[in-house]
């Protein structure tokens, strides 16, 4: 028999180390290849669930009723065209994107999806902009606002996936994000409307996230304020 | 349990507690516990084989399988033999799936001198389960050529199985007041790196009953009062010194109202007390611990409160609730165990007790373990069972750091309990 000469604690005599305290194990007397373990090495692990499958499932499923409006907005109202049937397979190509995508790739990154849904968007917003033919808001307005946003967002999932940083800086990166953001809605609003009245509300919220991410750079440079933050708003 | 007519099938309700189980089960995480019994002798397969066909008729409410109906699950004659008999694996009480295993919500496994079953909490508690083991034991050796007799938790398999083992008893201890006493105030939860899915760390420590008990009795105490007491006693520690917080500690003891209740059911008939601690109250000393959870869990055990207990859990059962659909049941089930659930929990502390075997079925077993099955929020979870005189306590983990179970089996030592350690990992 072996102890532990750590913890005290007798231990099997097939072990090669403490469990509880990773001390190693020498006894000449029971060298540990000749005793077989008290569990089996072999490891059984249960069969995934089969999301892939389950979300191409749903996508045919999504499908046929897409079709289904389609042949009968083509048959129905052949002399105009399409008349209502786009409406229902944008929107179901949008939803596609959005809830269904993810299930189907395996191991994607984050930003992946981000840009794929971004794009989506863009796209259903074009589609409807394109459809009534109007002009001018979607360049100056939807464009700018949702690319600048779905760029900061691929970039915050990204940094704080492989740097993993500590909640200050994960605060500030997030304060300084939304006042660049609510800057870059002041430029593009005011250009489209050319009013200073939609200047105001981008600005006040563009100078509160700069404020209160200067007052993290502040915390994440004292200890004491750090750790009196931790004790007053712990949860 | 029902006969339909005309035919020779029969099916249970669940019981009470066997209620919310199904609800909770996911493709990631069941409620299953495991039993097992260290032989002197290296086991045959084919002859545990025959053993688990030749007792199971004895036990008609595990030989069953789940079905859904439309308010409730409820449990069906299984069609097939017997589940089948594997070798053992090194991640015990991974998830059961409804549709494996023969469609029996129990496994059997085997490994050199061990025999191990697993069960999924809704056919029986910890109490049923090492029943049903000991006599398959029993069984086993047997068909090896011994001279086993019956009695203590060896059942006759040549009698059919009285109705008494067979119903649920918590209807019969309903109060009519119900207490929704359990707490849902946040409390410590040790948290580490977790260990990959379906894969957990075990560690049985084994020592002398009669030591543990002695031990106990210096501080007036039973062994599971004293045991539990030492396990939060770890966690205390171990909170001090990861953090300022002073989160309360809770321990959660199953206590099986067989005893008490004079009642020989296989299903489940468990309640779980919760014994809090509040650190903020200032230092506690391992005394005060034990002090602290024998006096709650004395002051709680007893008819009143136990009916009062039962009453509030058969809400789900007498309530508007019994007509949802089961899916949205399951639904609502799901939500609650992800809110409340382990939540107000620190750590399981479950103990089987000292089994009774006839006295020639002794010199053929070493000692019995008993391994809770894993949690979702509590890293540990704690069983603990004792047969002749050896007592294990068994640690199953699902995080990679040990310690906890390093804590505890070092306070052990320190007490001038000699503990033997065994591991999967």
């Amino acid at each position: 028999m072996s102890y532990c000469v750590n913890c005290g604690v007798e231990l099997d005599v097939s072990a090669k180390k403490c469990v509880l305290c990773d001390t190693p194990v020498y006894n000449p007397a029971h060298p540990p290849e000749d005793i077989p373990t008290p569990y089996s090495d072999k490891v059984v692990l249960p069969p995934k669930v089969r999301r892939r499958f389950s979300a191409f499932l749903f996508s045919v499923i999504l499908l046929l009723p897409n079709i289904v409006c389609l042949l009968i907005d083509l048959l129905v109202s052949n002399e105009n065209g399409l008349v209502w049937a786009q409406y229902v397979n944008t929107a179901s190509l949008l939803f596609w994107v959005l809830f269904l995508l993810p299930f189907l790739i395996e191991k994607v990154r984050a930003f992946v999806l981000i840009l794929a849904d971004s794009l989506a968007i863009l796209a259903y917003i074009f589609f409807f902009y394109y459809s009534f033919a109007q002009t001018g808001w979607f360049l100056r307005v939807a464009l700018p606002l949702v690319l600048v946003f779905a760029v900061f967002a691929c970039i915050t999932v990204e940094f704080f996936d492989r740097k993993k940083p500590d909640w200050p800086l994960q605060a500030i990166i997030i304060c300084f994000q939304l006042g660049i953001y609510a800057a870059v809605c002041a430029v593009s609003l005011y250009i489209y409307f050319g009013s200073p009245l939609f200047l105001a509300v981008p600005v006040v919220i563009s100078v509160c996230s700069i404020v209160v991410g200067g007052f993290f750079i502040y915390v994440k440079n004292s200890r004491r304020m750090r750790a009196w933050l931790s004790r007053r708003f712990f949860v | 349990m029902a006969k339909n007519k005309g035919q020779n099938k029969f099916w249970f309700k669940l019981d009470n507690a066997g209620k919310v189980f199904p609800g909770q089960n996911t493709s990631r995480w069941s409620n299953i516990f495991r039993s097992t019994l260290i032989m002197e002798e290296k086991i045959d397969p084919a002859l545990l084989e025959q053993a688990v066909k030749d007792v199971l008729p004895r036990f008609p409410c595990f030989d069953v399988c789940i079905k859904s109906g439309f308010f409730w699950f409820y449990l069906e004659k299984n069609p097939h033999d017997a589940p089948p008999v594997c070798e053992d694996i090194n991640n015990p009480c991974y998830r059961v799936k409804f549709n494996e295993n023969n469609r029996f919500l129990f496994r059997v496994f085997y490994r050199e001198n061990r025999i191990s079953v697993e069960f999924f909490h809704a056919l029986t508690d910890g109490a049923g389960a090492t029943t049903f083991l000991c006599t398959l034991a029993a069984q086993y050796l047997r068909l090896c050529g011994h001279d086993i007799g019956v009695g203590g938790n060896v059942l006759d398999i040549t009698e059919p199985a009285p109705e008494s083992e067979l119903t649920d008893p918590f209807y019969d201890y309903e109060g009519k007041h119900g207490r929704s006493g359990r707490s849902t105030r946040k409390v410590y939860h040790y948290r580490g790196t977790p260990l990959p899915t379906h894969t957990v760390g075990i560690i049985t420590g084994i020592m002398p009953t009669d030591v543990v008990l002695k031990k106990a009795k210096e501080y007036g105490a039973t062994a599971t009062e004293y045991l539990s007491a030492v396990l939060l006693y770890c966690f205390y520690e171990q909170q001090k010194k990861e953090t300022r917080r002073e989160d309360d500690l809770s321990v959660q003891i199953p206590v099986s109202l067989r005893k008490p209740f004079n009642r020989k059911t296989l299903r489940n008939f468990t309640l779980t007390y919760s014994i809090r601690i509040d650190p903020s109250l200032g230092e506690y000393t391992l005394e005060e611990f034990v002090r602290q959870i024998m006096l709650n869990l004395r002051l709680v055990n007893n008819t009143k409160n136990l009916s009062a207990m039962v009453a509030s859990n058969l809400k789900l059962e007498k309530g508007v609730m019994r007509y949802l659909p089961l899916g949205l049941k399951n639904l609502g089930i799901n939500i609650s165990f992800r809110l409340t659930g382990e939540h107000s929990t620190t750590v399981l502390f479950s103990n089987v007790g000292k089994l009774n075997i006839p006295a020639e079925m002794e010199r053929h077993v070493q000692r019995l373990d008993f391994l809770a099955g894993p949690g979702k929020i509590n890293g540990v979870r704690v069983g603990c069972g004792s047969i002749k005189n050896v007592l294990t306590v068994s640690f199953l983990d699902i995080c990679k750091e040990t310690e906890i179970e390093r804590r505890f089996f070092t306070t052990l030592v320190k007490a001038g309990i000699p503990v033997k350690i065994e591991s999967n990992r």
